[in-house]
C-alpha cells in the first residue's frame, strides 16, 4: 500500500503544477503566431490582434507569461547566491531587485515600441 | 562524462531568464497599446523589417518554445518513467525543429 | 486537560486492509503528535504501530503525514495544528504496518552517494578554516527523516529519482574541502536519475524539519555540472 503524492496533493501544489505547464502552453501559443505569420501570411499585428480569438489568446498567453516569469524570479536567487563584498544578499532583496529589473526592461521596450 | 543533459538543461536555464524578462512585455505591449488608442500596426509593420527587431523577436520566441518543450518533456517523463529515453528525444527534437521554424519565418516576416 | 480527536490511517500487511481508527487522547498544551501516539499504544490500542526514538528531532524516525504535511511527529504540538488530527504513513513509501514505511529504496540511493570522504592520499594533518566548512554546514544537518521524499511529486511519479536528500547528501560530500573524490560525485550527480530529474518544485525544502535546502542543493549541482559542460 502506497499513497502517492502527485501534481494536485493541494491548492499549493495545484498552482506549482500549473505553473510548471504555463511555459509549454505559452510555447504553443508562439507556435499558434508563427503559424499565423507563416501559413497564413498574416502580419505581425495582424497575427495579435486579428480577431476577439487572437486577443482572448493573447490575454491568456500573457497571464501564463507573467506567472511564469514571476515565479521564475522568484526562484533565480535561490539557486545563484548573489554575494556583494562578500556577504550574501537577502534571497528577497533579489527577488525584489529582479522584479525591478524586469519593470523596467519592459517599460524600456513598451517605451521604444510606443 | 555524458554532456547533453548538462547541456539541455543549461539552455533550458538560459532561455528561461530571456524569456521571463521579455516575452511579457511583447504581450503586454500587444493588449496595453490598442487600449491606449495607439496604433501598434503601423509600428509592428515597420518593426518587422528591422533586422535588430526580428533578432530579439526570434530570440524571445525561440526562447519560449525550447524552455516549454523542455519542461513539457519533464512533465511527460516524469509520467512514463520507462519511456523517459525516447521522450527526451522525441521532445528535443520537436523543440529544435520549431527553433528552426520560428528562425524561418522570422527571415521571411 | 483537554482531549483531541486523532484519525490514524492503519495497515495490516497480512490482510493487506486499510482502514482509519479514530481515538480521543487527553492532550495539554505542549503534548506532541507522539505523545498522544505513544498515548494510543500504551493505554488505548497496543496494536498500533510506529518508529520513533529521540524524541527531540534529531534521529528523523518519526516521519509522518500529519494533517496532510509530512511532518515529525516529535516536533508537532497538538495544540498548534487543527483538529481533528489526521496522521498517515509517509506518502510515496511501500507501507509495512500503520505508520511504518519500508525505507530499502531511500537507504539504497543514500549508500549510492558515496557518503564517505574520498581521499587520494592521507596527509598527517589537514586544517579545514571555518569559511571552508561553510558549504556543508547546512546539508549535514540533514537527520534523514524522508520528509523530502514524502513531499516530492517527481519521486511520487519516478521512484527510480535518487530524491532530495540522497542528492543533498551528495552535494554535502561534493562542497567537502578535504573531499577528492570530485570527479566520481559529479559522474554521480550527472546519471539520468540524479539531478536531472528534479523539477525543482521545491516541496523539499518547505518540507524539511532543519531546513535543509535540498532543492537549492540540487540546483547549485546542475549549475555545476551546466558550466563543467562548456569546457
Amino acid at each position: 500500500m502506497k499513497t502517492r503524492v502527485g501534481y494536485f496533493r493541494n491548492a499549493r501544489y495545484t498552482f506549482k503544477f500549473i505553473r510548471e505547464l504555463s511555459s509549454f502552453i505559452i510555447a504553443l501559443y508562439s507556435i499558434y503566431l508563427l503559424t499565423l505569420l507563416y501559413y497564413y501570411h498574416m502580419t505581425l499585428s495582424d497575427a495579435i490582434l486579428a480577431g476577439p480569438l487572437q486577443m482572448v489568446l493573447a490575454i491568456i498567453a500573457l497571464v501564463f507569461a507573467l506567472i511564469h516569469s514571476i515565479s521564475w524570479l522568484y526562484l533565480m536567487p535561490r539557486i545563484v547566491k548573489v554575494k556583494v563584498g562578500g556577504k550574501e544578499l537577502n534571497i528577497n532583496l533579489v527577488f525584489g531587485l529582479l522584479i525591478l529589473i524586469f519593470l523596467i526592461i519592459t517599460t524600456i521596450i513598451l517605451v521604444i515600441l510606443i | 562524462m555524458n554532456k547533453s543533459h548538462a547541456l539541455t538543461w543549461l539552455l533550458f536555464a538560459g532561455t528561461a531568464t530571456i524569456a521571463a524578462l521579455l516575452f511579457p512585455a511583447f504581450l503586454i505591449y500587444s493588449q496595453i497599446a490598442p487600449a491606449l488608442g495607439l496604433d501598434i500596426k503601423n509600428v509592428l509593420n515597420e518593426l518587422s523589417n528591422n533586422i535588430l527587431f526580428k533578432l530579439i523577436f526570434f530570440i524571445v520566441i525561440g526562447s519560449v518554445i525550447y524552455h516549454g518543450f523542455y519542461r513539457f518533456k519533464a512533465i511527460l517523463q516524469e509520467q512514463a518513467p520507462s519511456h523517459e529515453g525516447i521522450i527526451e528525444i522525441m521532445m528535443i527534437a520537436l523543440a529544435i525543429i520549431f527553433v528552426l521554424l520560428a528562425l524561418a519565418v522570422v527571415i521571411l516576416l | 486537560m483537554t482531549e483531541a480527536k486523532i484519525f490514524v490511517r492503519r495497515y495490516d500487511p497480512e490482510t493487506k486492509k486499510s482502514w482509519i481508527s479514530e481515538y480521543n487522547v487527553p492532550v495539554e498544551g505542549d503534548t506532541m503528535v507522539l505523545d498522544a501516539l505513544v498515548y494510543i499504544k500504551n493505554k488505548i490500542d497496543r496494536t498500533l504501530t510506529f518508529r520513533y526514538s529521540c524524541r527531540m528531532a534529531i534521529c528523523g524516525s518519526c516521519g509522518m503525514v500529519i494533517n496532510g504535511r509530512p511532518m515529525l511527529a516529535c516536533q508537532t504540538k497538538v495544540a498548534e495544528i487543527r483538529t481533528p488530527i489526521v496522521v498517515e504513513p509517509l506518502y510515496n513509501f511501500d507501507v509495512i504496518k500503520d505508520l511504518v514505511v519500508d525505507m530499502d529504496v531511500f537507504m539504497h540511493y543514500l549508500k549510492e552517494m558515496k557518503p564517505y570522504i574520498i581521499r587520494k592520499e592521507e596527509p598527517k594533518e589537514i586544517i579545514v578554516k571555518s569559511e571552508q566548512q561553510e558549504p556543508i554546514i547546512n546539508p549535514s544537518a540533514c537527520i534523514n527523516c524522508m520528509l523530502c521524499y514524502a513531499a516530492c511529486p517527481v519521486f511520487g511519479y519516478d521512484q527510480t529519482f535518487k530524491g532530495p536528500a540522497a542528492l543533498s547528501l551528495l552535494y554535502r560530500y561534493l562542497m567537502d574541502p578535504i573531499d577528492q573524490g570530485r570527479e566520481e560525485r559529479l559522474k554521480i550527480a550527472n546519471d539520468k536519475d540524479a539531478v536531472w530529474k528534479c523539477s525543482f518544485w521545491g516541496e523539499c525544502s518547505n518540507a524539511c524539519p532543519k531546513n535543509v535546502d535540498p532543492a537549492f542543493n540540487i540546483q547549485r549541482m546542475k549549475l555545476m555540472l551546466g558550466l563543467s559542460s562548456l569546457k
